[in-house]
């Protein structure tokens, strides 16, 4: 009863087991339609990680750029003042930026420059005309902080003979605040002779003495440069004032004029400049770890760098001070020389049968058997069936060894190179050294594949194949990976300088094969280069 | 396309190649998963539920022989099937037994299984296949489990959740039904007309 239900079961089975029945039409649209959603939604996930870093750059760069815009917007408030002459500061000149800023604005004497006005009479309505400028202050001062340090604004008085009238339009500069400074000079026009330092106004109105001049205390003023600060510009609109006619001497106009001004800052704006670049790597590891097989059939991958592994990109750099962050583009295109001892391939399976001393091996691959019959001492192949169906009472006569045989590769060596567009981003640091600066700086670089030549083999083990590159690697596969760099330049010209960068590069995420391979890019190497600035 | 090229295209997400696995393997898959559902449009459901596991799973997939993938998609249906019976037939591998112990007839062959080598072969594949697919569900899976698969009851009743007996006896009960369908055709002289 037994054997008959076996025999009933493999009777359905064998009739059951091959049946084909086309799925419903409607199926096919139905299920196309939905793969392609998780397509989409696929390459959503994948791509998800760098378009969140690169809005994460891009905010981080939009807030820098920001923050560095406010501190310079302050200095615009007040176009009241004409320049002067202004030369940049020598010792402040670190960074390129600073190097090209050696810009001489037309001399010019200020309107700042007080003419003769000798006259002691003090005119009441010159205090009322400050105090009708008031509201116009106020506005001035965009901040509390600032208003405030301007009604704080302490006023040295030497002359105790004019105290009276200090105190008067100090106290009208402290409880009403003054008109504009512009506003002030326009309203006291003096002549003062005695007052011959002119004044000098920097880049961005605020006013500065002329190197060299020569106070009338006798003061050697060297060059000086005044943050534009709320402070300054009290001071200013108090030392206007106390220069007017007959009320305050030029001894003390001068110390008044700058009373708390820290010197030696100046505004600098950000500065662009463009690089091209070319590099090449010095050390890589390898692209990707190959699968090495250290049981019987031992074997091993080396790689080692190959020419070209090159760089070659444009990048666009602002810079602040000692700041800069770059953004560019570039072509890079690896190579790296694979050497390996024997490989076994396409492995066969076979049986291995000895007839009398005669031996002989079999391709069972499919799954079939063989029959064999020796005919004149010759084995000759009687039949051939499934593995599944031998009929073992056959087997007995001969001692059969499954055995599994391989091409081999003898020491094969082979390149592979691999194709990229690359977008590097960075933030550095440098400092200069007269016509040298030196710096440091890091980013991450996003790699998008184009394009592989080349071989990796196939199979973790005994199933080794030669596939080539392309069939692995998808095109248009995005990587991402971490750079630090040295910079170090030096300037040929007044806007041009040449550029060594030797750099480190680690992946962080690689281009990945669904078949497991990652190709990761870990290298030193160096990129020359040189930048224009406008 | 090659297998290999058909294995590789899938992994890329490449329509072609998705559009050609499904119209090579589509129709045998359909054919198993109608064996464990028998509802057209649930069978319908579970090759559509299968094929998106075997579309966004090939990446798994390491070998490149034919035979190989196709087993493993097979075993990727069947279990979909499975799973699909297991949310939705709960508890219904033990009641039908009951239910259906007063429907099998007594006067199933008692003879020897030898003499179905020839109706069975009279009948042709199609027949038998609608003849599974009467059989209730719980027969059914047990007797597409241990037939066709290759099963032991031990791993179907692991995987049904039931007791070994049950799938015993669910075996036993599913191979007198069939039998009796099958008997009931010879009865009405329809395989006269066939053979």
């Amino acid at each position: 009863m037994k054997s008959s239900e076996k025999n009933f079961d493999e009777l359905i089975k064998q009739q059951l087991g091959d049946i084909e029945i086309q799925p419903p039409a409607p199926l096919k649209k139905q299920l196309f339609g939905k793969l392609a959603r998780l397509a989409f939604f696929r390459n959503i996930k994948r791509y998800s990680l760098f378009v969140t870093l690169l809005l994460l750059i891009s905010a981080l760069g939009i807030f820098s750029y920001n923050s560095i815009q406010k501190t310079d917007s302050s200095p615009k408030e007040n176009n009241g003042f004409k320049s002067s002459t202004y030369k940049a500061d020598n010792e402040n000149n670190n960074t390129a930026a600073q190097k090209i800023q050696d810009i001489t604005f037309n001399e010019k004497k200020s309107d700042a420059t007080h003419n003769e006005n000798t006259s002691n009479d003090h005119n009441s309505n010159n205090t009322q005309a400050l105090a009708e400028n008031t509201t116009d202050f106020e506005k001035n001062y965009k901040t509390e902080a600032e208003y405030s340090a301007a009604k704080n604004a302490v006023v040295p008085i030497k002359n105790p003979s004019l105290k009276t009238h200090d105190d008067n339009i100090t106290s009208t500069l402290a409880t009403s605040a003054p008109g504009t400074p512009t506003e002030i000079h326009a309203e006291y026009k003096s002549n003062s002779t005695d007052l011959n330092n002119s004044l000098a106004v920097n880049k961005s109105g605020t006013t500065l003495p002329e190197s060299n001049n020569t106070t009338a205390a006798g003061v050697q003023e060297t060059n000086k440069t005044i943050d534009y600060s709320a402070n300054v510009r009290t001071g200013f609109a108090i030392s206007e004032m106390r220069s007017l006619p007959g009320h305050i001497n030029t001894e003390n106009t001068l110390k008044m004029a700058y009373p708390e001004a820290p010197v030696n800052k100046m505004h600098q704006p950000l500065l662009w400049s463009v690089g091209l670049n070319i590099g090449h790597s010095l050390m890589q590891y390898p692209w990707t770890r190959l699968p090495e097989n250290t049981d019987d059939d031992n074997y091993h991958y080396s790689s080692t760098l190959y020419f070209p592994s090159i760089t070659a990109g444009i990048d666009i750099r602002a810079e602040k001070r000692h700041l800069f962050f770059d953004a560019g583009i570039q072509y890079a295109r690896f190579t790296e020389n694979i050497k390996s001892d024997n490989i076994l391939i396409n492995p066969q399976n076979q049986q291995f049968y000895n007839f009398t001393g005669q031996t002989m091996n079999v391709d069972t691959g499919g799954g079939s058997y063989h029959y064999f019959w020796i005919c004149d001492s010759v084995p000759r192949l009687l039949d051939s069936v499934w593995t599944w169906k031998i009929d073992t009472t056959y087997l007995n006569h001969y001692d059969t060894i499954n055995t599994k045989i391989y091409d081999t590769l003898n020491h094969p060596e082979w390149r592979n190179s691999y194709t990229f567009i690359e977008l590097p981003l960075s933030v550095g640091w440098q400092y200069n050294f007269g016509k040298l600066n030196i710096g440091i700086k890091t980013g991450p670089i996003m790699s998008l594949l184009l394009g592989t030549k080349g071989f990796v083999p196939s199979g973790r083990n005994e199933q080794a194949y030669m596939n080539t590159l392309n069939s692995e690697f998808k095109k248009f596969s995005m990587g991402l990976s971490w750079q630090v760099a040295a910079v170090v330049s030096y300037f040929i010209s007044e806007r041009m300088l040449l550029e060594c960068q030797p750099y480190g590069r680690m992946s962080i995420k690689g281009v990945s094969t669904s078949s497991g391979y990652v190709m990761k890019n870990n290298s030193l190497g160096i990129t020359v280069g040189v930048r224009y600035f406008f | 396309m090659e297998i290999k090229e058909l294995i590789n295209g899938c992994r890329k997400w490449h329509k072609k190649a998705q559009n050609e696995l499904y119209d090579k393997y589509a129709p045998k898959l359909y054919a198993v998963s109608l064996r464990y559902v028998a509802d057209s449009d649930l069978a319908r459901d579970v090759l559509q539920e299968a094929l998106i596991k075997i579309y966004k799973n090939i990446g798994t997939f390491s070998l490149t022989d034919d035979k190989a993938f196709y087993c493993w998609m097979h075993r990727i249906t069947v279990n979909t099937a499975l799973n699909h019976l297991r949310k939705n037939l709960k508890n219904k591998f033990n009641t039908e037994i009951q239910n259906f112990e007063n429907e099998i007839p007594n006067d199933t062959f008692e003879e020897s299984f030898s003499v179905y080598d020839e109706i069975i072969a009279c009948i042709g594949s199609r027949t038998l296949f609608t003849m599974v697919g009467e059989l209730p569900d719980g027969y059914r899976t047990v007797f597409n489990l241990y037939v066709v698969e290759g099963f032991s009851h031990k791993e179907i009743a692991a995987q049904l959740d039931i007791t070994i007996n049950t799938s015993k006896t669910q075996l036993f009960k599913a191979r007198k039904m069939l039998m009796s369908k099958i008997n009931g055709i010879v009865k009405n002289n329809t395989l006269k007309e066939v053979v």
